[in-house]
């Protein structure tokens, strides 16, 4: 190397690391409980369907509700979890056996408690989670007006909650990086919306409860700063798989194309967006289609419980194909 | 996990991790690295108030695609990498949503909170403002080299460029850190009596 740091620049810089401050004990612990609640969410949901995989993926949609996990992400107004809790019922995978999803809408307690918008997901403090309700914070959804707030799947009123280990969740290897911010799904202005099969006044994510946060309520600067570092591309990605999850139910498969066909993709939720393309596509009849999107997941994604489903859906694919 | 175990999975984490080796696990992994990707994600230049949101994206990230992890870079390395797209992502947020001008007559703040500028250091503070002279691209391979030690391979793979492209980007992030911190240097010469 040509050029070196001088004296002073590695003295600085010796003295910096020397000096630089981590996170506390308490954050990390938080951050923790953060990320599991809202992988929890992400594979209690991924679950939900495989109780109905003998039957069709639409009817495992249908049937499918959540489990403790989901519950505890939505009561903690987690919007991660909810995210992910969504793309997962579009998408459905393995249960473990004779396990019921239902999402129940947050407790009073869970829906006031809490200190800040970290906890986009929440779970115990320690692995395995049990089942008691977690502290959670209610989070608005977004605050910028280009990401609606999340809808949220029906809300149940019986909170029977059952314990996953984290240990025994599965993961979904992906092979890139999911960070990529996705664009506001807003059409630009001026341009002519596509037709949707019907238009929905976004829902609040917990409408059933009176204590529930609402989304416009003003918060603190600080839950609203935390809140609105995660809302802005989820939510956008949350909405969309949301109302594709409606039309697939709807036995609407070419509405739910069109509304991936708006919208676009890369972003953190890319695997269930791409599995729920080859699903739409399926239902539309467009095999041909479906079978691209299928070969272009698991060329991404080749293991995992979405991988599976996609090889089980409408698309005959190549032994070639991992 | 118990410390026992975590140290135990920790010894086969260290750095490289080997294909065929223990599998990783999350709960090892995170608490090995967690202070890591903050302290990565800070020196990246996210603002202090979102460096707990940033880590949980990372480790949201990290959670998900822990399973695939082939070990074919090290594990430092790669978490190097999540970190630095969410920082990129940000950034970006932060381009797009303006901060709103004050009300007049209220004095312009820092991005810190008056009780963690009292924590950080005056050299730590002079460290970060130096590093935000630096393009993002020279940022990420500078802090890679001479602040984490990474090897030029290594960091050409953390930052996804190949390793003339980094070497070269090496060289201008060094000039530009010296020059800034010249300039630093003689406005506090300056200000002596």
């Amino acid at each position: 190397m040509s050029h070196e740091l001088g004296p002073d620049a590695q003295e600085l810089i010796r003295r910096a690391l020397s000096e630089e401050a981590g996170p506390s004990s308490a954050e990390l612990d938080r951050i923790r409980r953060g990320v599991l609640g809202a992988s929890l969410a992400a594979a209690a949901l991924t679950a939900s369907t495989k109780a109905a995989a003998s039957g069709s993926w639409s009817s495992a949609l249908l049937g499918a509700k959540l489990t403790a996990p989901i519950a505890s992400a939505v009561a903690a107004g987690s919007l991660i979890g909810v995210a992910a809790a969504v793309a997962s019922s579009v998408l459905g995978s393995p249960a473990p056996p004779g396990a019921e999803m239902q999402l129940v809408a947050p407790t009073p307690a869970a829906a006031g408690a809490g200190s800040r918008g970290l906890e986009r997901g929440a779970v115990p403090p320690a692995p395995p989670p049990s089942a008691a309700p977690l502290p959670a914070e209610p989070t608005t959804p977004s605050s910028g007006p280009s990401a609606p707030p999340p809808s949220s799947p029906p809300i149940s009123e019986e909170p029977q909650l059952s314990p996953i280990p984290v240990e025994s969740l599965p993961t979904e290897p992906l092979a890139e990086p999911p960070v990529e911010p996705v664009r506001p799904r807003v059409r630009a202005p001026g341009a002519p919306p596509k037709p949707t099969p019907r238009a929905e006044p976004p829902r609040s994510r917990a409408p059933t409860t009176g204590s529930a946060p609402n989304s416009s309520a003003p918060n603190s600067s600080a839950s609203n700063s935390s809140a609105s570092t995660a809302a802005g591309g989820l939510a956008a990605e949350l909405e969309v798989l949301e109302r594709v999850r409606r039309e697939l139910r709807a036995g609407r498969g070419a509405q739910a194309l069109a509304l991936l066909d708006q919208t676009s993709g890369g972003g953190q939720l890319g695997a269930e967006r791409l599995a729920a393309e080859v699903f739409a596509a399926c239902q539309a009849g467009r095999t041909e289609r479906a079978r691209r999107a299928a070969e272009r997941f698991l060329r991404r994604y080749p293991a995992g419980a979405l991988a599976a489903r996609v090889r089980a859906s409408c698309v005959e694919l190549d032994r070639e194909t991992p | 996990m118990t410390s026992r175990a975590l140290l135990s999975t920790a010894s086969a984490l260290q750095d490289t991790h080997q294909p065929g080796a223990l599998p990783l696990d999350f709960e090892s992994v995170y608490h090995l690295y967690a202070a890591f990707v903050w302290r990565s994600l800070a020196r990246l230049g996210v603002p202090s108030e979102q460096l707990a949101d940033a880590t949980q994206d990372v480790f949201l990230v990290v959670h998900r695609r822990l399973a695939a992890f082939e070990g074919r870079s090290s594990l430092k390395t790669w978490l190097f990498g999540i970190a630095l797209r969410v920082a990129r992502d940000v950034s970006r947020r932060a381009r797009r949503r303006p901060t709103e001008p004050l009300p007049p007559g209220l004095p312009a703040a820092s991005t810190d909170s008056p009780y963690e500028s009292a924590l950080r250091s005056e050299a730590v503070g002079l460290l970060y403002r130096l590093l935000d002279q630096l393009t993002p691209e020279q940022r990420a391979v500078f802090v890679l080299v001479e602040l984490e030690q990474t090897s030029i391979p290594e960091a050409a793979e953390a930052v996804g460029a190949n390793v003339h492209t980094v070497t070269s980007r090496l060289r201008a992030a060094r000039k530009q850190f010296e020059a800034a911190l010249r300039r630093h240097q003689m406005r506090h010469e300056r200000r002596r009596p």
